[in-house]
């Protein structure tokens, strides 16, 4: 069935994609009202102080990361057949997600070194545990499958991911990196981005777009195609040394893999059977439509470097908005599918039972779509013009976004068989 | 042979109680129902899923003997998954998606 593509009979209790999917939108919710307070110092294009970075990563390790990991213990048993190897580990690696996140995020505006220091290395624990994980329960795996090779390159850079942040959060102090701070910045960022959060999406999208949008029989040569270069690529950028040699060609196979993932889901968008898109779904083409924007803005941003800080911080939007987004749009998907899984299935035969779609007002989610993509694009606008005014009532209409966007999930979540 | 054709109806009928939760549409009306067939009171179903290896077959399964066994008549059910010929959409009936 397609709806059967989050849950299966292996699959885990409610309560630990539960917990993640919770903890998640609450660092959505939090990173947006903190994106209220920064949008000023982001048209003035200043992004490395140190609240800036605060909020950058509620979104990055907060919001994307943790929804990841809910969404990996739930997909894991549809994907490869198997479920999530350790569930106690799973539960540890969250405690010590949201620990490091709370401490790091905390200590960045308070100027403690020590406290960025721990959280960053509680965080890079929760990364490497859940690498481990993920890499066991894979190893199981009978079959490899295209998710199964994008799952098993991002657990590799679940592991190399956090050696860029560590180094980073000790240079904050002790000035190691000197003028090669920007460059390790960049690479950090493209290498969490292009090695862990692009390639998960490849994976779970080439199992769950064809069945959210019901289209069989598509060409996926195209997301083969995407694993190998967002692989090659993050590969390249995970080298920290050679400068140029491997920052070019890394950031080129980047591009390209995102070219060819972005490809491939308009395939799936365009040889639907349904031609009506729900809310989850339209807030996920949104999401792709903001890759696309990063991808095209990406030369010029990067080659402009520190000379255009407005330009390159609008490229981190459309690509962090962009992934965001996506990541909103599945929340539609896979928490009613799971409420009515856990809830409503084991009715199914007895008694009518609601669909889906019926366990939360579209009307709600559009609106919730509506401000989180007015907000977002006029915050681009709003850093592009250099505009704080603008940029700050853009933050605005997000955050509202993402209030309304945590009520309708949250409402969802207390849905039960009257 | 008219007892058999109402009762198959009503397990057609029962059949429609389970729903792909997702799309929105019973089993019967997705075409994923390939054939039951009523051998005194026991009913065989024979069903496929969309998506081959697809996880919701247990939900699926137990939704047929749930929605089959209540059925006045029928007292063994036996669902058989099957996958020749592989659904597709084209066996949804026509004007529901």
């Amino acid at each position: 069935m397609s709806a059967a593509g989050v849950s299966t009979a292996s699959s885990p209790p409610l309560r630990l994609p539960g917990e993640h999917f919770a903890a998640g939108l609450g660092a959505f919710v939090c990173g947006a009202i903190g994106l209220v307070l920064v949008a000023p110092d982001l048209a003035r294009g200043a992004f490395f102080l140190p609240h800036v970075v605060a909020v950058v990563h509620l979104f990055t390790l907060g919001w994307i990361m943790v929804s990841i990991f809910g969404a990996l213990c739930q997909f894991l048993p549809v994907a490869v057949d198997r479920a999530i190897r350790w569930e106690w580990l799973a539960h540890a690696t969250f405690a010590l997600q949201v620990a490091g996140v709370l401490i790091f995020v905390g200590a960045l505006p308070t100027g403690s070194a020590r406290g960025v220091h721990v959280g960053a290395a509680t965080i890079s624990a929760a990364f490497l545990l859940f690498a481990i994980n993920l890499a066991a329960t894979l190893a199981g795996a009978r079959t490899h499958s295209l998710t199964w090779w994008a799952l098993a390159g991002a657990s590799l850079f679940l592991a190399i991911t956090p050696v860029f942040g560590v180094v980073l959060a000790i240079n904050l102090d002790q000035g190691l990196l000197g003028a090669e701070r920007f460059v390790t910045i960049a690479r950090h960022v493209h290498v969490a981005i292009g090695g862990v959060v692009l390639l998960v999406m490849v994976g779970v999208a080439h199992r769950l777009l064809p069945m959210f949008l019901l289209a069989h029989g598509v060409d996926s040569r195209a997301g083969g195609i995407a694993v190998g270069l967002l692989f090659g690529g993050a590969l390249l950028l995970a080298i920290p040394i050679g400068g140029m040699v491997t920052a070019g060609p890394g950031a080129i196979l980047l591009a390209a893999g995102l070219l060819a993932f972005l490809v491939q889901a308009l395939a799936f968008y365009r040889h639907r059977v349904r031609r009506h898109i729900d809310p989850g779904m339209r807030l996920a083409a949104a999401g792709l439509i903001g890759l696309a924007a990063a991808l095209i803005t990406a030369p010029l941003a990067l080659s402009a470097g520190l000379a255009n800080p407005r330009l390159l911080i609008a490229y981190h939007l459309f690509l962090l908005g962009g992934v965001s987004l996506f990541v909103a749009g599945h929340y539609y998907k896979i928490v009613p599918f799971l409420i009515w899984y856990h809830r409503f299935g084991p009715l199914v035969g007895l008694r009518p039972v609601p669909k889906v779609h019926e366990l939360y007002s579209a009307r709600v989610a559009s609106i919730a779509a509506g401000l989180l993509i007015a907000g977002w694009l006029g915050l681009v606008v709003g850093v592009i013009l250099g505009s704080p005014l603008v940029a700050r009532a853009s933050a605005l209409v997000f955050a509202a976004g993402t209030i309304v966007e945590a009520i309708a999930v949250a409402r969802i979540a207390q849905r039960r068989p009257d | 042979m008219e007892l058999n054709l109402t009762l198959l109806e009503r397990v057609y009928d029962a059949l429609r109680l389970v729903i792909d939760p997702e799309i929105g549409l019973d089993i019967v009306t997705l075409g994923l129902v390939y054939d039951v067939t009523l051998d005194g009171d026991a009913a065989d179903i024979t069903f496929s899923l969309t998506t081959r290896g697809c996880p919701m077959e247990h939900a699926i399964r137990g939704g047929i003997l749930q929605a089959v066994s209540q059925v006045e008549g029928v007292n063994t059910v036996r669902p058989h998954l099957v996958w020749d010929p592989a659904w597709h959409p084209g066996m949804v009936e026509p004007g529901y998606l």
